[in-house]
């Protein structure tokens, strides 16, 4: 029989791991080396520096950079600004609703990039339904704000997008922290005030840190809010300037080396991050402890109460609007409006429609025959990149490095990459763009089902292994059963992102191709606003579908 | 309310399953223990005395004269030590001794001097620079320690200060708290559930059960002449046995004779393992010549070797006595015997003359 070798139950199924790693080293190395071959060549295809260090060089890519930084700083505080006391009402109050206010804020996660870009048009725009409230309110005939195609704009629109990640993580944090030392401070005579400034806020620093670098990368990366809401080449960052060149001065050279340069800012990041999590796990000793109160006195009520009514508008605001817009039909330019299904009429092809609302009914069925694909080949990819990432030592610290790549290099870059070998495989269409979703989401997937398996005592493995198990029979009878609501929390994930998909998208196929997103981005390109909001409910239909699904695996977890 | 000095309190709190009703004294410069089983109040007595909760309407807490009861924390001068440590991870272990040095605005020479004489003061020297994760337990405890008195406090509380520790580790650390406490003379109060950790540092001690006291006494006092059927069985081994089994083992010699009187109510004997004379040799006659009680027959079900003694588990009529002695018995069955004037008796409860 077998001779009894001395090894970690997981390292023995490192072969499970090498087909995903395969898959994925191609699917994302190759559009990689693509892209980083042109940053090397002139424009006839021969091998020159001379692209690249125009690049590096030159004032206005160094404008486009700072401003991408500057954006990204400004984006990253005011989401620290609005997540920040969130995170502490979360963690210091009890009260009744903090479930739904948490609920709440945990939307903006799964909403794909476009519909917040429509739901802010439609809600803070000059003709938006915030503004229409406000001059009812004022009796004024002029638009009271005017804050959309600025940088106000883009600020806010990612701060709605990424206040949550603030306000969850440092929460989390902030919960998990034992409050001994706070209550030690205030035996030893520190006020409440003191005891922050000089115990709370340091502790929670690195937390606030890892989440604000992730919040900065997000912003650093971001595309369709840059592209809409900032309203044109005023506001230019790396990621619009990509998509541009490549698709529309159609310099693939010059938009290859950009990416060049936008990744090694995103890796430096990434590096950051990385370091700022380590430090975090080696600084505090986790408690059970709970350290909840109700709210103290009416100044804490109203703080929470407060809190969650503004949150609530301000997140589901732009969205409710979304939804209500789309049944509606606007007679003439400005007029009054009426209840219509006139939209979803023409969205399932009912009814012939203007424009992109013509090709509506197609993008539907393609949006939804991508992502249903993608999901699906993001379960066995996930399950063995997992399985082999979660081992210890070396070798899965280095794959797990290798399974976050995808996360250092921006959505733009890798539908840069595909468009260059879409240039080989003029008929590679939609495979490409499955391809490029499927390296996309990933990652994502990975993060859902990587602390599963790392949840999974190694007892249970040797246990059924006394019993009797081998290796690949305990790997289907235990480890696949546990980790199966992860498994599918991670192709739901990977389900929606695919489905609100646009950066890679359409740096890929400009408009060849049409998805969801992408007649969105058209119609709201045309001003058809309602047209937008019919294929945008469809979006956050499917995004609620999802985040019901997925919070209900949650509850049933294995304990 | 009339001691001028030290601590005298009376706390009443009420919570959803649990409300907590307890009074008493501790001298300046006592080091005072509070013992029970968990979930007896005694954590919760501290978190009241320290302001970290707040007690009902009725309760008093007079420390050295003055009311504090309305005082906030901060104010209290109270010190507590966490069984967690408690210690601030960001900061080393001096900045956490300065910590309260630093709220009452000292200069940075005496702070210095004060963290080198503290450290000294819980012997770890040279101990300046580290962080709180660089430390094993006992070394966070006493950093702890070290801070607590940091703050020059007028009582210091501490809260199961060494239940994280290993045993060897823990009978060490609490002679050296009682070596701290003997050196500062600050009053202290120690909540522990483990009764040789009070009866090896405290000069009182009070027994807490279900939210109330059951008796406040030193070591010997609680153990030879506890009040209550509590505190008796709670401060070492016994043997709890109904009275009415006296008329069934009585023997007395000569004229000296017991009154045997039954009342009302549950009426239980008490008795400690090494009380108990066993003749283990059915040939012999138990060696005992003063009026005592007599288990005929009783069957050895166990013999555990606990290095200094033998623990014995005999089981008599439908009883189990536990019985402790320095030899191995000689067979399974053996006559027991308990001297009357060992035998503590309870009606219902509470202790009564026998």
């Amino acid at each position: 029989m077998k001779r009894i070798r001395k090894q970690s139950p997981n390292e023995s199924l490192a072969w499970i791991s090498l087909p995903a790693f395969l898959i994925l080293a191609v699917l994302f190395l190759i559009p990689l080396c693509m892209t980083l071959g042109q940053a090397f060549t002139d424009g006839r295809g021969n091998f020159s520096l001379v692209t690249l260090k125009a690049t590096f060089i030159r004032p206005y890519t160094l404008s486009v950079l700072g401003f991408t930084l500057r954006q990204a700083l400004y984006s990253t505080l005011a989401s620290l600004a609005i997540g920040l006391p969130g995170a502490y009402i979360l963690a210091t109050y009890r009260f009744p609703g903090k479930r739904i206010v948490k609920a709440v804020a945990t939307v903006p996660f799964v909403l794909p990039s476009i519909l917040v870009v429509l739901g802010f048009v439609i809600f803070y725009g000059n003709n938006g339904i915030l503004n229409r409230m406000m001059m009812a309110f004022l009796h004024k005939d002029e638009p009271v704000f005017h804050v959309l195609y600025s940088l106000g704009a883009i600020i806010l629109a990612h701060a709605f997008y990424n206040f949550p990640v603030i306000m969850n993580l440092v929460s989390t944090y902030w919960e998990q922290m034992d409050p001994h030392p706070e209550q030690a401070a205030l035996t030893l005579g520190a006020s409440r005030g003191t005891i922050f400034r000089t115990i709370t806020l340091p502790r929670l620093l690195p937390a606030i840190l890892s989440a604000s670098t992730l919040v900065f990368l997000f912003c650093y990366n971001s595309f369709a809010i840059i592209l809409v809401l900032g309203g044109g080449p005023a506001y230019t960052t790396m990621e619009t300037e990509i998509y541009r060149k490549a698709r529309m001065s159609l310099d693939g050279p010059g938009a290859a080396s950009l990416a060049l340069m936008s990744m090694l800012v995103t890796v430096l990041l990434l590096v950051l991050y990385l370091l700022l999590q380590k430090n975090l796990k080696s600084h505090e000793d986790f408690t059970n402890s709970q350290h909840q109160a109700q709210p103290s006195g009416t100044l804490g009520r109203i703080l929470v109460i407060l809190y969650s009514v503004l949150t609530a508008v301000f997140v589901l605001g732009p969205i409710i609007s979304v939804v209500a817009r789309s049944f509606t039909m606007t007679t003439g330019r400005s007029g009054p409006s009426h209840w219509s299904l006139t939209w979803y009429k023409q969205l399932f092809g009912l009814l012939a429609g203007k424009d992109s609302m013509n090709s509506a009914w197609i993008a539907l069925k393609n949006s939804m025959a991508i992502a249903l694909i993608a999901a699906f080949l993001t379960i066995p990819t996930s399950l063995s990149l997992a399985t082999a990432v979660s081992g210890k030592g070396w070798l899965s610290s280095l794959l797990e490095l290798v399974g976050m790549l995808p996360m250092a290099v921006s959505s733009v870059i890798i539908g840069l990459g595909y468009f260059f070998i879409a240039r080989h495989f003029p008929k590679g269409g939609y495979i490409l763009v499955v391809l490029a979703h499927l390296v996309i989401v990933i990652p994502f997937a990975l993060r859902s089902v990587i602390p599963e398996v790392r949840k999974i005592p190694v007892q249970y493995l040797a246990a059924a292994k006394t019993l009797g198990a081998d290796r690949f029979h305990v790997f289907w009878t235990i480890e696949v059963p546990l980790l199966k609501n992860s498994l599918i929390t991670g192709a739901m994930f990977a389900f929606a992102l695919s489905l609100g998909e646009l950066n890679a998208t359409l740096t890929l196929s400009d408009s060849t191709i049409v998805t969801i997103p992408i007649v969105m981005y058209q119609l709201i390109g045309a001003y058809n606003y309602q047209g937008a909001c019919a294929l945008g409910t469809i979006l956050i239909i499917m995004s609620l579908v999802v985040f019901f699904v997925t919070e209900t695996l949650k509850g049933k977890e294995h304990d | 309310m009339t001691e001028a000095q030290g601590l005298s309190c009376r706390l009443k709190a009420t919570y959803p399953d649990f409300s907590l009703d307890v009074s008493f004294s501790v001298r300046r410069g006592e080091l005072a223990c509070i013992i029970g089983p968990s979930g007896c109040g005694k954590t919760t007595t501290l978190q009241l005395l320290s302001g970290l909760l707040t007690p009902d309407d009725g309760s008093s807490i007079m420390l050295e004269g003055k009311d504090i009861l309305n005082l906030p924390a901060d104010k209290r001068q109270i010190a507590l030590v966490f069984q967690d440590y408690a210690l601030f991870p960001q900061m080393t272990v001096e900045e956490n001794i300065a910590y309260p040095m630093k709220l009452k605005k000292k200069s940075k020479a005496e702070r210095t001097a004060s963290v080198n004489s503290l450290l000294e003061l819980v012997s770890l020297p040279e101990f300046q620079r580290r962080k709180p994760s660089q430390l094993s337990g006992g070394e966070r405890q006493r950093v702890a320690l070290a801070r607590a008195l940091a703050s020059d406090p007028k009582m210091l509380l501490l809260d199961e200060p060494l239940s994280a520790l290993d045993t060897k580790l823990r009978k060490h650390l609490r002679e050296e708290i009682r070596r701290i406490h003997d050196e500062t003379g600050v009053t202290m109060v120690y909540v522990t559930h483990d009764q040789n950790e009070a009866m090896a540092i405290a000069d009182s001690i009070i027994v807490m059960d279900r939210g109330h006291i059951e008796q406040i006494a030193c070591a010997e006092e609680l153990y030879r002449h506890p009040k209550t059927l509590f505190a008796a069985s709670f401060m070492g081994e016994g043997n709890i046995l109904p009275y009415s089994i006296i008329t069934q083992t009585l023997a007395s010699e000569g004229n000296e004779y017991v009154m045997f009187r039954p009342r009302s109510g549950e009426q239980k004997i008490f008795f400690r393992p090494e009380q108990v004379t066993i003749q283990s040799d059915a040939l012999l006659p138990l060696p005992e010549f003063l009026p005592h009680l007599e288990f005929k027959d009783a069957k050895l079900l166990s013999c555990v070797f606990q290095g200094s003694c033998y623990q014995l588990t005999y089981r008599w009529s439908e009883y189990t006595i536990i019985v402790q002695t320095d030899k191995h018995p000689k067979g399974l069955s053996a006559i027991l015997g308990v001297r009357l004037l060992d035998i503590l008796q309870f009606l219902d409860g509470k202790a009564v003359p026998l």
